[in-house]
C-alpha cells in the first residue's frame, strides 16, 4: 500500500499503520509548527519498528501532554489570560441558555427545547475554541485544553455532589451532562481552526515552538 | 570598566542604562539537562536529531530520556535561540517524514561555555577523589 508521501515509502506498509501515524502528526501539530510535528512524528514512526506500537501510542500521549504542560508553563500568565478570555466568551451562551430556561420554562418541558439549549451551548464552545486559537495560535490549542480541564472540574466538583443528593432531578443531571460534554465542541473548534491554519499555511511563519 | 564609565559620562546616565540594556545580551543560564542536550547535539554534528540525541545521552550520560522531555527541552532551547533546526530530506524509513536536525548556535556555544566555566571555578582546589565521601 503506497504511503501516499511524495518519496513513499519502504517499509512494510499498511493503511492502518499511516493512518496512526498521519495521526499522530496532526495531533502534534496543534501545539507545534507542521514542521516540528513531521519531525518528532518521524523520530516516533523510526523507532516504532524496534519498539512496536504500544511504546508508539503510549509516547504519543506522553509528548503531546508534556507540550500542553510546556506551552502553560513557558507562559502562565498569558495561558491564564487565555483561559479567562475563553472563560469570559463561553460565558456569554451559557447565560445566554440559563436565562432562556428561566424566563421562558415551559420552554424546557418540550424535547425541541431540550435538544435547542445543549446545541446553543455546543455551538458557543465551538466559537470559543476557534476563536482561542484565532487569538493565539501558539497557545490557543494549549489555552483550549485548559479551560477544557478547568471547566470539567468546576462541574464535576460543583455539579457532581447535587446530582448524586438528588437524582430524581433530571434537568439539573441533563443540564450538568450536556456541560460536561461542552469540552469536545471547545476542542473541537480549536482543533478545526488550527487545522485550517495550517493548510493555509499560516503556520509556517511561527517558529518551531 | 574604565572605558564604561567614560561611555556614562559621555552619554549622560539615561542613555547610557539604555546603550547598555541594547549592547549586553542578557545571559542564559542552562539547566544540567539543558546542558547535556547541548553536548549531545555537539557531538553529534550534522546528525543530531530527536532519535540520536535520546541514544546519545543514554549511550554517553547514562541517562533513560523520556522523549516528550527531550522534545520540550529542545523547543525551549530553540525559544531561546540555543540551538537551530532545519529539516532534512524525507526518508522512507520515517513513513516519508523528514528529520529536524539540530544545531548550536552562536548564544548556545557561550551558554555552555559560561556553564562550564562555572563549574572549573566550583572545583578549583576541591578533591572529589573520595575525601569528603
Amino acid at each position: 500500500m503506497p504511503c501516499g508521501r511524495t518519496n513513499g515509502c519502504s517499509r512494510d506498509c499498511n493503511l492502518g499503520a499511516h493512518m496512526r501515524e498521519n495521526a499522530v502528526e496532526k495531533l502534534f501539530s496543534l501545539f507545534l509548527s507542521a514542521d516540528a510535528a513531521a519531525g518528532i512524528a518521524g523520530d516516533l514512526a523510526e523507532e516504532r519498528d524496534q519498539r512496536g506500537w504500544i511504546w508508539f501510542g503510549l509516547q504519543a500521549v506522553r509528548i503531546t501532554f508534556a507540550l500542553w504542560r510546556n506551552a502553560a508553563a513557558e507562559a502562565p500568565v498569558r495561558m491564564l489570560a487565555l483561559v479567562l478570555l475563553g472563560a469570559a466568551l463561553l460565558s456569554a451562551p451559557a447565560l445566554g441558555g440559563i436565562a432562556a430556561v428561566l424566563l421562558v420554562p415551559e420552554w424546557m418541558s418540550s424535547p425541541a427545547g431540550w435538544i435547542a439549549l445543549p446545541l446553543f451551548w455546543w455551538g458557543g464552545a465551538l466559537w470559543t475554541g476557534a476563536t482561542l486559537v484565532a487569538v493565539a495560535p501558539r497557545r490557543g490549542m494549549a489555552g483550549c485544553a485548559s479551560l477544557a480541564v478547568v471547566g470539567q472540574t468546576l462541574l464535576i466538583a460543583f455539579g457532581g455532589p447535587a446530582v448524586w443528593r438528588d437524582p430524581s432531578d433530571t434537568g439539573f443531571a441533563v443540564f450538568c451532562a450536556a456541560g460536561l460534554a461542552g469540552a469536545v465542541p471547545l476542542l473541537a473548534g480549536g482543533v478545526m481552526a488550527r487545522r485550517r491554519m495550517i493548510l493555509g499555511g499560516t503556520s509556517t511563519l511561527e517558529p518551531h515552538r | 570598566m574604565l572605558s564604561d564609565a567614560r561611555a556614562g559620562l559621555q552619554l549622560g546616565l539615561p542613555a547610557y542604562l539604555d546603550y547598555n540594556a541594547v549592547v549586553m545580551p542578557h545571559p542564559v543560564n542552562l539547566g544540567e539537562f539543558e546542558q547535556l542536550i547541548l553536548l549531545a547535539v555537539l557531538r553529534l554534528r550534522d546528525n543530531a536529531y530527536g532519535v540520536t540525541i535520546r541514544a546519545e545521552l543514554t549511550e554517553r550520560a547514562g541517562r533513560t530520556v523520556a522523549p516528550g522531555a527531550l522534545y520540550t527541552a529542545l523547543e525551549r532551547l530553540e525559544t531561546k535561540g540555543l540551538i537551530a533546526s532545519r529539516m532534512s530530506d524525507p526518508t522512507p524509513q520515517r513513513g516519508g517524514r523528514a528529520k529536524r536536525h539540530v544545531t548550536v548556535t552562536a548564544a548556545g556555544m557561550e551558554a555552555l561555555r559560561r556553564a562550564l566555566r562555572a563549574y572549573e571555578r566550583l572545583l578549583e582546589g576541591l578533591q572529589l577523589g573520595g575525601a569528603h565521601a
